[in-house]
C-alpha cells in the first residue's frame, strides 16, 4: 500500500466511522422502544431485564458505537482529517465511481430483472458477455456499452412483466434479451481483439447451458425460470425425445 | 466401544460406505470418489491464479448438500470433498508461482522467490517436484498432529470448561481473529460485531421479534450459507471485476517459460531438504492451530527460518530448492492444523474450516466441538465415528497427494493461462445458481446480492471479511453459552468473572487486541481471504 493509498484509506475511515456512529446511535434509539426493565409496552411484557429482546441489540449497537468512536480517533490521529474533505476522501473518484456504477447496473438488472423472468441460459449468456467484454482490459466505453445492454434487457423484463404471474410466460422478454445478447456479441467481435474476446460467444453460450442442464438433469435440482424459451424446449426434448432412448 | 473400534468404524464408514461403482470387482465408495474428485479439482483450482480452494468449496457446498440431502449419510461425502479441495488447492498453488512467477494462492507468494528463478535456470521440473515433496510432507505431518492433539484438547475442554468458560473462550477466539486478520484490529472488531449483528436478526429465545425492523422478508433471519457466500464470494467477484482494469497478469503469463532440463529430485537431495521441511512444518502447524492467522504468514515465517539455517551454495532468493521446500512445507502444514480448533472447540480459524463447519451445520448430525470426542463405551457415539471418518478421508487425500498429486500438478500448468476476466463471471454465475439450488427462492438470490455488496464495501475500506464470517457462525453458540452460564449462575450479572479461567480468557482477549493495535502489521496481512 502506497502512502497515497493509506492517506485515502484513512480519509475514508473518517467517513466510515462517522457513518457507523450515526447508524449505531439511530439503532440504539430504536432499541430503546423495546421493553428492557420489565415494562409493559405495546402489549409486550418484558419480565426480567436479562430476558428482554433489547439486551442483544443494545449490546451490539453500543459496542459498534464505541468501536466507531475509537476508529475515528485512530483515523484522525493518522491524518485522516486532512484528506477527508477532498473528492477522493469523500469517496468520489470519477473513474472508480463509473466502474462501480456500471457493475451495479449490470448485477442489479440481471438479478432483479432477468433471473426471475428471462430464460436462465439467455440471461446468463448476456451477463457473461457484458462482464467479459466490459471489464477485460478496462475500457470505459466497453463498460458503458455492456451496462447499457443489460439495462435495456433488464428494464424491459422488469417493466413489461413486473407481476410474479408473468415471470414464466410469455416469452417476449426472452426474445428481446436474446437479440440484445446477439447484438452485443457481434459488437464485441467487431470492436475487440484477442483470444479472450473471440472466446466470449463460446463461453457465454456453453457455461450457462452446461450449468443449467447439469443442475436440472444431472443433480436433479431446481433451476431459475424453468419455463424459459430455451430451457422449456431442452426439458421437453430431454423427457420426450432423449430419455426414452436409453430407457427403452 | 473401545478406542480402536471407533477408529475402525470411521475407516469402514469411508471405505465400505455406499458404493459409487465397482473397479475390478472392488467397490469404490461414494466418499472415496468425492475425496479424489475434490483433490484433483483442488489442484486445478489452486493452479488457476485468481481462484482458490474457498471458491470451489463455496460454490459446491450448496449443490452437494442439495444433491446428497440433509441426512448424516451425506456428511462424509460432502466433507470429504471439501477436505480434498482444501488439500489439492494448497498443492496446486505452487504451480503458477514456479512456472510463471504468479502465485495461484496468496500463500504461494513466497514460493515465487526461489521457484521462478529455478524455472529461469531450466529447473522447473525440479522446483515442482521439490514443492510437491515439501507440500505433501508438511501436510501429512500436520494431519498427524491433528489426529493426536484434537481429541485430547477436546477432552480437556469438555472436562474442565463450564458454560461461562466456553463463552469466554469464544470471545477470546473472536478477538484473536479480529485482531490478527487484516490491517486494523478495530476494523476487525467492527467486522466481528457486524457478523454477530447479522446472525442475531430474527434468532434468539425472545418473544419480541428481534431486529427484523418489522419486515416480513427479515422475519426468518438471514440464511447462513447465502450470507457467507455473499460476503466471501460475491464480494470478492465484484471487487475483482472492478479491479480488473489494473490487472496486467495476462501479459506476464504470456511470457515464454524456459524449457526445463533438470526435472529430477534424487533421494540425496530429498534428504538434504528434510531439515527445512521439518522446521517449516513445525512452524506451519503451530500457526495453523491458532485461529485466523493463516498460511501466508506461515509461509513467510517458514521461509525466514529456512533462510537463517541455510548454508548451501545458492542463496535464498536466487533459485534454491531449499527456499521452495521451506515455503511449501510451511503453508501446507497449516491446512491440517487449522482443523484442531474446529474439531476440538468448534471454532473455525480460516475460510476452509468455515465451509467444513457450514457443511456440518447445514446437514446436521455432527456438531464440531468438544462433545464429538466422547468415547462412550455402552452406546455408539455416531459423531465420533464421523470424526474418525474425517481423519480417514484426510489420510486418503494424503495418499493421493503422495501417489498422483505430483504428476497431476505438473499437468495443470496450462490453467495459469486462463484470464481472470473469464473466470470471475463464471464464478458469479455458479454462486447464484448454487444459492438458488439450495434455497429455491429468489429472496435468497437477493440476499446474496445484498451480502455481496456488503462484502465489496468491506473490501473497499480494507475491513477484513473473516472475522465477520466467523462471528456470524459462532454468534448462536456464543449467545447460547452465555444464556446457559447466566442461568446456571442464578442470574448473577457478573457471571463471566466468577471463574479464574474465564477471567483469564477475557483478559487475554483485551491483551490481544491492545497488542495488535500497537503493533505495525506487514503488508502480507492485507490480502484476499479467498483467492
Amino acid at each position: 500500500m502506497t502512502p497515497e493509498d493509506k492517506a485515502i484509506l484513512r480519509a475514508r475511515d473518517v467517513w466510515g466511522a462517522l457513518g457507523l456512529m450515526v447508524i449505531s446511535a439511530f439503532f440504539l434509539w430504536r432499541t430503546s422502544f423495546i421493553p428492557l426493565f420489565g415494562e409493559n409496552r405495546a402489549g409486550v411484557s418484558g419480565a426480567d431485564w436479562y430476558n428482554s429482546a433489547a439486551i442483544v441489540p443494545l449490546g451490539i449497537w453500543a459496542a459498534l458505537f464505541v468501536l466507531s468512536c475509537v476508529l475515528l480517533i485512530i483515523a484522525l490521529r493518522d491524518g485522516g482529517g486532512k484528506g477527508a474533505f477532498t473528492a477522493v476522501g469523500v469517496g468520489w473518484n470519477r473513474a472508480e465511481a463509473f466502474r462501480i456504477a456500471t457493475i451495479a447496473v449490470i448485477l442489479s438488472f440481471y438479478i432483479f430483472g432477468l433471473v426471475p423472468r428471462v430464460d436462465f441460459i439467455i440471461g446468463s449468456g448476456l451477463l457473461i458477455t457484458c462482464l467479459i467484454f466490459g471489464y477485460h482490459g478496462g475500457h470505459p466505453y466497453r463498460m458503458l456499452t455492456a451496462a447499457a445492454a443489460m439495462l435495456l434487457a433488464g428494464s424491459y423484463a422488469l417493466i413489461v412483466h413486473f407481476p410474479q404471474a408473468e415471470w414464466n410466460t410469455p416469452h417476449d422478454d426472452d426474445v428481446v434479451t436474446l437479440l440484445i445478447w446477439l447484438g452485443l456479441t457481434v459488437w464485441a467481435l467487431i470492436r475487440g481483439r484477442g483470444p479472450v474476446i473471440r472466446a466470449i460467444p463460446f463461453i457465454a453460450a456453453l457455461v450457462p447451458l452446461i450449468l443449467v442442464t447439469a443442475m436440472a438433469f444431472g443433480f436433479r435440482q431446481n433451476v431459475p425460470n424453468r419455463g424459459g424459451l430455451f430451457f422449456a424446449q431442452i426439458e421437453y426434448h430431454y423427457y420426450v425425445t432423449l430419455r426414452p432412448l436409453w430407457q427403452n | 466401544m473401545t478406542v480402536m473400534e471407533y477408529v475402525w468404524a470411521g475407516v469402514m464408514a469411508v471405505f465400505a460406505g455406499p458404493e459409487a461403482f465397482s473397479l475390478f470387482g472392488i467397490g469404490i465408495s461414494i466418499t472415496i470418489l468425492m475425496v479424489a474428485t475434490g483433490f484433483l479439482l483442488g489442484i486445478v483450482i489452486g493452479a488457476t491464479p485468481g481462484l482458490g480452494g474457498p471458491f470451489v468449496m463455496a460454490v459446491s457446498l450448496p449443490i452437494l448438500i442439495s444433491f446428497f440431502g440433509f441426512t448424516p449419510d451425506a456428511l462424509l461425502p460432502v466433507m470429504g470433498f471439501l477436505i480434498g479441495v482444501m488439500k489439492g488447492a494448497t498443492v496446486g498453488g505452487a504451480v503458477p508461482a514456479i512456472l510463471f512467477n504468479t502465485p495461484g494462492t496468496p500463500d504461494a507468494l513466497m514460493t515465487t522467490l526461489d521457484g521462478y528463478p529455478m524455472t529461469k535456470k531450466g529447473q522447473a521440473g525440479k522446483a515442482l517436484r521439490t514443492a510437491h515433496f515439501a507440500s505433501a510432507s508438511g501436510d501429512t505431518f500436520s494431519d498427524l498432529v491433528l489426529f493426536t492433539t484434537a481429541p485430547f484438547l477436546a477432552i480437556v475442554v469438555e472436562g474442565y470448561l463450564g458454560f461461562a468458560e466456553k463463552a469466554a473462550l469464544i470471545i477470546l477466539s473472536l478477538s484473536f481473529v479480529a485482531a490478527v486478520v487484516g490491517a486494523s484490529p478495530m476494523k476487525g472488531l467492527i467486522a466481528a460485531f457486524f457478523g454477530i449483528l447479522m446472525a442475531s436478526v430474527a434468532t434468539g429465545e425472545d418473544f419480541y421479534p428481534r431486529m427484523s425492523l418489522g419486515t416480513d422478508f427479515m422475519a426468518n433471519g438471514f440464511p447462513l450459507i447465502t450470507a457467507v457466500l455473499g460476503v466471501l464470494i460475491m464480494g470478492e467477484v465484484m471487487h475483482s471485476i472492478e479491479e480488473m482494469w489494473r490487472d496486467r497478469r495476462t501479459e506476464r503469463i504470456n511470457t515464454q517459460t524456459p524449457a526445463s532440463s533438470d526435472n529430477s529430485l534424487t533421494m540425496k537431495e530429498r534428504r538434504r531438504l528434510m531439515p527445512y521441511i521439518g522446521i517449516s512444518a513445525l512452524v506451519g502447524t503451530v500457526i495453523g492451530a491458532l485461529p485466523g492467522i493463516g498460511s501466508t504468514l506461515a509461509a513467510t515465517l517458514g521461509y525466514a527460518t529456512g533462510q537463517k539455517i541455510h548454508k548451501g551454495p545458492v542463496p535464498f532468493g536466487e533459485g534454491t530448492p531449499e527456499g521452495v521446500a521451506a515455503t511449501e512445507a510451511a503453508n501446507s502444514s497449516v491446512s491440517g492444523a487449522n482443523l484442531i480448533p474446529v474439531l476440538s472447540l468448534g471454532i473455525p480459524g480460516n475460510v476452509g474450516a468455515v465451509f467444513l463447519i457450514l457443511a456440518a451445520e447445514s446437514i446436521g448430525g455432527f456438531n464440531p466441538g468438544p462433545s464429538v470426542f466422547r468415547f462412550t463405551v455402552d452406546e455408539v457415539n455416531p459423531e465420533l465415528v464421523i470424526a474418525f471418518g474425517l481423519f480417514t478421508t484426510m489420510m486418503f487425500a494424503n495418499i493421493l497427494n503422495w501417489t498422483i498429486g505430483g504428476q497431476f500438478m505438473r499437468w495443470v500448468g496450462v490453467m495459469s493461462n486462463v484470464p481472470k476476466a473469464v473466470l470471475m463471471p463464471m464464478v458469479l454465475l455458479l454462486t447464484i445458481t448454487a444459492v438458488y439450488v439450495q434455497e429455491t427462492s429468489m429472496l435468497s438470490v437477493y440476499y446474496l446480492l445484498a451480502f455481496g455488496v456488503l462484502g465489496y464495501l468491506m473490501r473497499k475500506i480494507k475491513m477484513p471479511i473473516l472475522p465477520f464470517v466467523i462471528a456470524f457462525i459462532l454468534a448462536g453458540n456464543l449467545e447460547t453459552a452465555m444464556r446457559q452460564a447466566f442461568a446456571v449462575s442464578g442470574a448473577d450479572p457478573f457471571f463471566l468473572f466468577r471463574s479464574g479461567m474465564s477471567v483469564t480468557f477475557l483478559v487475554l482477549s483485551v491483551v490481544v487486541v491492545v497488542f495488535f493495535t500497537r503493533k505495525q502489521k506487514p503488508q502480507t496481512a492485507i490480502s484476499s481471504e479467498v483467492s
